[in-house]
């Protein structure tokens, strides 16, 4: 018996110190706390530096977990009340609302920005947009001119056959547009759309927004639908022929005459049971405060929330557009249908 | 008879190694002889039997198997285009294939229904039949030996090499393993060339017996002729026991240590002269006297140990019944016919 | 089924916990399932399981080209260069197989350094396409087949010689003796290591999402990520789960009755070719390490020398620190408590024990976010009823302790990797004969000594490779290090995915070569060390 004991007591042992070795940072309940805790979709560079910008600004720490956003939204639910999270920052505005329906944000209130558009926002003041990208459609300048382009539905016209390069659908940026076009129009109207596109997709869905852009260069496909920010990154890179391939295409703002070129939302929330709520507000207000805004557009290449903010030179140079002002509830409530459809149509 | 295996004038050093491993051996083997390889350990024996199989290159010689040099300093066949089957002394039964496919591996160029044939027949040979379908660990010591064999003799080999077949035998089976193996073999009709340290071994199942010290073959004969004729003391005394004295000769006499002993046809003048136990006649006007060191009990005779009086050269004498005590002398005689006589 | 004593509470306690999370996304295969499921089962489930199938087919096939051909030259030929061959052949492990994915795709699309210099000598515009089922082949299998080359190597280095010597005089040429005698002999191992690559390959979502290639996992994460529905995600896991665990039964049943272990352990003459055949054989085992190693190297290279001053930091040490003490850390946990496990089972000598002790491998064939959730799902219950008991009872507030800590990362590690570090301390157990540990005992000595004393020693080998794999393994981990680290905790795998995600492939590049460095100290020293154990015993 006495064998058994040990084994286990050294079982015991051996996690208790694993744990106490590498336990969180304490923070005390009385002292104002001087840290928020952040869960973040976001990997970027330019993030990391703006969160240096606020602790040397306010001497508030902040911590950071970077993952995916349904991990993260996972480990919110499990973690419930006992979560040592403040934030949640995704790059799409679907996972905001998912987490929202979910019962883990709760209202923003004062930490809503007056200088954000409301359609950059929650409806219910549950999150705030950050940035956002306009979905565009990209055209290689040798073999096409904007006038031969109108619409995200014009692309599903028979004359595009064989010349469209576009990502899979499990991007979640192809599913907000097609969440989009089955909200302005309905199920059926998207499906056909989608099974357009399907039709004239110059080869299998392959590789990321860059990766279009680069095949275009290639001379596969004519035209793409990408994220203004990728080919901003394309045109910055460090790589000469990169820049090469960004430089042989043109970016046309779809969908003018209408309702408008659709676009994704960089958001935040703070979470139901934020420890450091205070901090929290004060990190939003900061990450929407013009500077911060303007170092985003800078160098990240998405357009600004704050409507104060002009965005970077090389996205400033492809001009303003109109964007699609439709709430972001109606996308995510349209997203799992958008999922379907692309199933459905054999859109991999 | 015309020679299956011919060895000549075979020289192999090993890598790194200071010595000959073979040094200057030549044998034949002609058909359906059975030789041994006979030695102490590390004698070369195995090393020759590894060369004849093509899995040692050797340095100087040739050894042909059917009048065709299979190698030679500058040529090594490959094992496979030898037409020599090796049973191997840890037997290397295949364990992932039962006793039917262990026998058929070496067969896969025959059709098949002359496969199926070949295997009935060295099952029935080797008396395996109802074990076919069984794998090598399912069966005893016996039987995988009869297993290796039948896998060997399958393919018809010109020549079957067999390395310490038996060592892997207790005692008893050995006796029974021994001779069924050389009736098979013998019913065959294979050329054989087999290794092994145990006298007894070479002795029930060879026609002629090759010895081998430190890589030089001292002596190839019947078993007959090595045990009453060998030509050194170590080969006489690897075929059971014998006695060496150290000689000197004195007129038409040798003198040793326990007397002198008439031998009027020898001549040389020093040296060692021995005998077999058996040529020993204990009688009390005997020339020869020594003392009794030690008796031992051996079952069905009584081992009495002699020393003389320089107390060395122990002679150890065989008697049926015997009276004798501790430090009791001894007389005894011994034939000058039974006296081999080594330079 | 004995009796319960303390080898079977070992074999219990390390089931339990490993097991859990295991069993958590396991359960889920008796729920019914939703709606989504309904819907990936009507529209896309039999692409997804053909198309895996097809991956799988074509990884193993590669995977054992590469690696048994290269492993048999290895254990039976003198090679120039020999000792370089024998980590070269490890090392393409160290690379991540999306990284691979991403390096190839990168060499030869417009920006790479292929088409840029065709593009200079000619104004032809080439376009290569990898990004196919075909394509995701070829990039996982180069980086994979150690796995198969590792256990073959020593399972061939431990064939008896002479049942090759017997193959050869009975008239079989050295090809045939190799796949009639060597190869079968070797099968238990060989399976062993592609049961690595399979559920490597079963657990892939970064290479086939990038060459667009739907496979079973995609089917996991469409559910998941893009439809929400964790359920049915964590429903279509259990099903890959038991997919793995149904073939690794039914290959243990096709062994039947055969024994693959032979009694007699003889070295191998080695073979010194010479000419053409040397040359040959110098070029097979070149192949795989061109196109595992050298190829996406320079590559990453390449992208190097465009991002290395934008991003090597200072910084950069403590990833490349926090790498090595985690992945160092859980390969020696790993391969402490497989050695317990195997031990346990050996002295139990019990069928339902050794089955038992099966289920713990289980964690490496679900992808690493899914099995994530079963870990969580632990730790953040543990952690949750520790806060609220010590409040209830001593009234003491404490936040989550397990939670974000390193202790629930190697936790994670060991879920997930534990079947790489038990099939070569398993393979080693039942290369020493039991009568050993008999003979050992009947000498007085108790079974711990047995352990220490006779088991250790004689394991070395087995133990080495062990933690070179685990090691290897967790350096490149990804999905368990983004969700369970603490907060603001980097490794190499996350700094270079960072990039990787958002398509910045030159940034991610120092990162990924620092990983194959880190990697290759561990490969060359320990190969070091296998092979002086491997020519002395």
């Amino acid at each position: 018996m006495n064998r058994y004991k040990i084994n286990f007591l050294l079982i015991v042992l051996s996690i208790l110190t694993v744990v106490s070795c590498s336990g969180p940072s304490k923070s005390g309940e009385e002292t104002k706390s001087m840290e928020v805790n952040i869960y973040t979709q976001r990997h970027y560079d330019a993030d990391k530096k703006a969160f240096e910008m606020f602790t040397e600004k306010t001497g508030i720490k902040i911590n950071v977990v970077k993952a995916g956003a349904d991990e993260l939204i996972n480990k919110l639910e499990l973690e419930g009340d006992a979560s040592p999270a403040d934030l949640f920052f995704t790059v799409d505005a679907g996972k905001l609302y998912r987490a929202k329906e979910k019962g883990l944000l709760q209202k923003l209130d004062g930490a809503l920005s007056a200088d954000v558009p409301e359609n950059l926002r929650d409806e219910d003041g549950f999150w705030q947009g950050v940035t956002y990208r306009a979905r565009v459609i990209a055209y290689s300048k040798d073999v096409v001119t904007p006038d031969q382009l109108s619409t995200y539905e014009d692309l599903a016209d028979p004359r595009w056959n064989g010349k469209i390069a576009i990502r899979s659908s499990s991007s979640a940026y192809n599913q907000s547009l097609l969440a989009s076009i089955i909200n302005a129009t309905d199920e059926e109207t998207a499906k056909s759309w989608a099974a357009g596109i399907v039709a004239n997709m110059a080869r299998e869905p392959q590789g990321g927004d860059r990766d279009q852009i680069k095949a275009m260069a290639s001379g596969v496909g004519e035209v793409s639908i990408v994220n203004t920010y990728y080919v901003g990154l394309l045109l910055n890179s460090s790589n000469p022929e990169e820049v090469k391939a960004g430089e042989s295409v043109g970016i046309f703002f779809p969908n003018q005459e209408g309702r408008g070129t659709h676009v994704n939302v960089s958001g935040i929330g703070i979470t139901k049971n934020a420890p450091n709520k205070e901090n929290a507000i004060k990190l939003i207000e900061f990450l929407l405060s013009e500077e911060v805004q303007s170092f985003f557009a800078n160098n990240s290449y998405e357009y600004p929330a704050n409507s104060k903010v002009a965005p970077a030179e090389t996205v400033a140079a492809w001009g303003d557009f109109k964007k699609d002002n439709l709430l972001f509830s109606k996308v995510a409530e349209h997203n799992n249908t958008a999922v379907k459809i692309f199933d459905e149509v054999g859109w991999k | 008879m015309k020679p299956v295996l011919k060895i000549d004038s075979v020289s192999k050093k090993y890598p790194g190694a200071k010595s000959f491993a073979l040094n200057d051996v030549s044998i034949n083997v002609i058909e359906g002889e059975i030789l041994a390889l006979a030695g102490e350990s590390g004698c070369g024996k195995t090393t020759l039997l590894r060369s004849i199989a093509g899995f040692e290159p050797i340095q100087n010689g040739e050894i042909s198997i059917d009048n065709e040099i299979v190698s030679s300093t500058t040529k090594l066949t490959p094992a496979e285009k030898r037409g020599v089957s090796l049973v191997f002394q840890d037997l290397a039964l295949f364990p992932h294939m039962s006793v039917e496919k262990n026998i058929a591996f070496g067969l896969n160029k025959l059709p098949k229904a002359e496969q199926q044939s070949r295997i009935q027949e060295v099952l029935e040979l080797t008396e395996l039949t109802s074990y076919a379908q069984r794998y090598p660990h399912e069966l005893s010591g016996g039987q995988q030996q009869r297993v290796a064999l039948a896998r060997a003799i399958a393919v018809k080999p010109k020549v079957l090499l067999m390395d310490e077949p038996f060592s892997n035998l207790d005692e008893l089976l050995k006796v029974r393993v021994r001779s069924e193996i050389k009736a098979i073999i013998k019913k065959t009709g294979i050329t054989t060339v087999l290794v092994s340290h145990d006298a007894q071994d070479s002795f029930e199942v060879a026609d002629r017996i090759a010895i081998l010290k430190g890589g030089v073959l001292q002596q190839v004969d019947t078993s007959l002729e090595i045990y009453n004729k060998p030509v050194n003391p170590y080969v006489g005394r690897f075929f059971g026991e014998i006695c060496v004295l150290n000689a000197k000769k004195a007129d038409q006499q040798v003198l040793t240590d326990y007397g002198s002993i008439d031998l009027p046809r020898m001549n040389f003048n020093s040296g060692k002269i021995a005998f077999r136990p058996e040529a020993i006649k204990v009688h009390d006007d005997g020339d020869l006297m020594g003392t009794v060191e030690d008796i031992i009990y051996r079952g069905s005779y009584t081992e009495i140990v002699v020393s003389g009086p320089n107390k060395s050269d122990h002679i150890h004498v065989r008697l049926n019944n015997s009276t004798f005590q501790r430090n009791d002398r001894i007389n005894f005689s011994v034939s000058p016919n039974d006296i081999l006589v080594f330079e | 089924m004995k009796k319960f004593n303390v080898w079977s509470f070992h074999i219990s306690w390390i089931v339990l916990v490993i097991g859990i999370p295991i069993l958590i996304i396991f359960s889920e295969l008796f729920k019914t399932p939703s709606d989504t499921w309904q819907h990936i089962y009507e529209t896309l489930l039999a692409d997804y399981v053909v198309n895996t199938i097809f991956l799988v087919l074509g990884v193993s096939i590669l995977t054992l080209v590469f690696g048994v051909s290269s492993a048999w030259i290895i254990a039976t030929t003198n090679l120039p260069f020999k000792r370089a061959f024998e980590w070269l052949l490890i090392i393409p492990i160290a690379i991540p197989s999306y990284i691979n994915g991403i390096a190839y795709a990168g060499l030869l699309d417009y920006a790479g350094p292929i088409r840029t210099f065709l593009r200079s000598i000619n104004s032809d515009n080439y376009y290569f396409d990898i990004a196919n089922a075909w394509g995701v082949i070829f990039v996982m299998s180069s980086v994979l087949f150690p796995y198969v080359y590792i256990t073959a190597r020593s399972a061939f280095i431990n064939q008896s010689g002479r049942l090759l010597e017997a193959s050869r005089s009975l008239g079989s040429s050295s090809f045939r003796s190799f796949y009639k005698i060597a190869l079968p002999i070797a099968r238990p191992a060989i399976v062993s290591g592609l049961m690595l690559v399979i559920m490597e390959v079963l657990n892939d979502y970064g290479t086939v999402k990038y060459y667009g290639v739907t496979t079973f996992t995609t089917g996991i994460f469409r559910s998941w990520l893009s439809m929400g529905d964790l359920q049915s995600a964590v429903y279509l896991s259990s099903m890959l789960m038991g997919v793995v665990f149904l073939s690794i039964m039914i290959e243990r049943l096709q062994r039947g009755k055969a024994k693959y272990e032979s009694k007699s352990k003889t070295e191998l003459n080695l073979r010194n070719d010479t000419g053409l055949k040397l040359w040959l054989k110098v070029g097979i085992c070149l192949v795989p390490i061109i196109l595992g190693f050298i190829i996406p190297l320079l590559q990453l290279l390449y992208w190097a020398f465009f991002s290395i001053e934008k991003i090597i930091t200072s910084e950069f040490i403590n990833f490349g620190i926090n790498s090595f003490l985690l992945a160092g850390g859980a390969a020696v946990i790993i391969v402490s408590i497989s050695v317990l496990l195997n031990y346990s089972t050996r002295i139990q000598q019990s069928k339902f024990w050794t089955g038992i002790s099966k289920i713990s491998i289980l964690g490496y064939s679900v992808p690493g976010a899914v099995i994530a959730v079963g870990i969580m799902v632990i730790i953040i219950g543990i952690d949750r009823s520790l806060i609220s008991w010590l409040e209830n009872s001593f009234d003491i507030k404490i936040k989550l302790l397990i939670t974000g800590s390193i202790g629930a990362l190697l936790y994670a590690y060991l879920v997930r990797y534990f079947a790489v570090g038990f099939g070569p301390i398993e393979a080693g157990f039942k290369k020493i004969p039991l009568s050993l540990n008999q003979a050992a005992s009947s000498l007085g000595s108790g079974p711990l000594k047995n352990l220490f004393k006779i088991n250790l020693p004689l394991l070395k080998t087995s133990i080495l490779s062990a933690l070179i794999l685990v090691f290897v393994d967790v350096m490149k981990e990804l999905p368990l290090t983004l969700i369970l680290r603490p907060f603001n905790f980097e490794t190499l795998a996350t700094i270079a995915f960072q990039y990787a995600n958002d398509e910045m492939a030159p940034e991610s590049a120092p990162a990924s070569l620092l990983i194959i460095l880190i990697g290759m100290i561990p490969v060359i020293l320990l190969n070091r060390l296998m092979a002086s154990d491997e020519t002395s015993s």
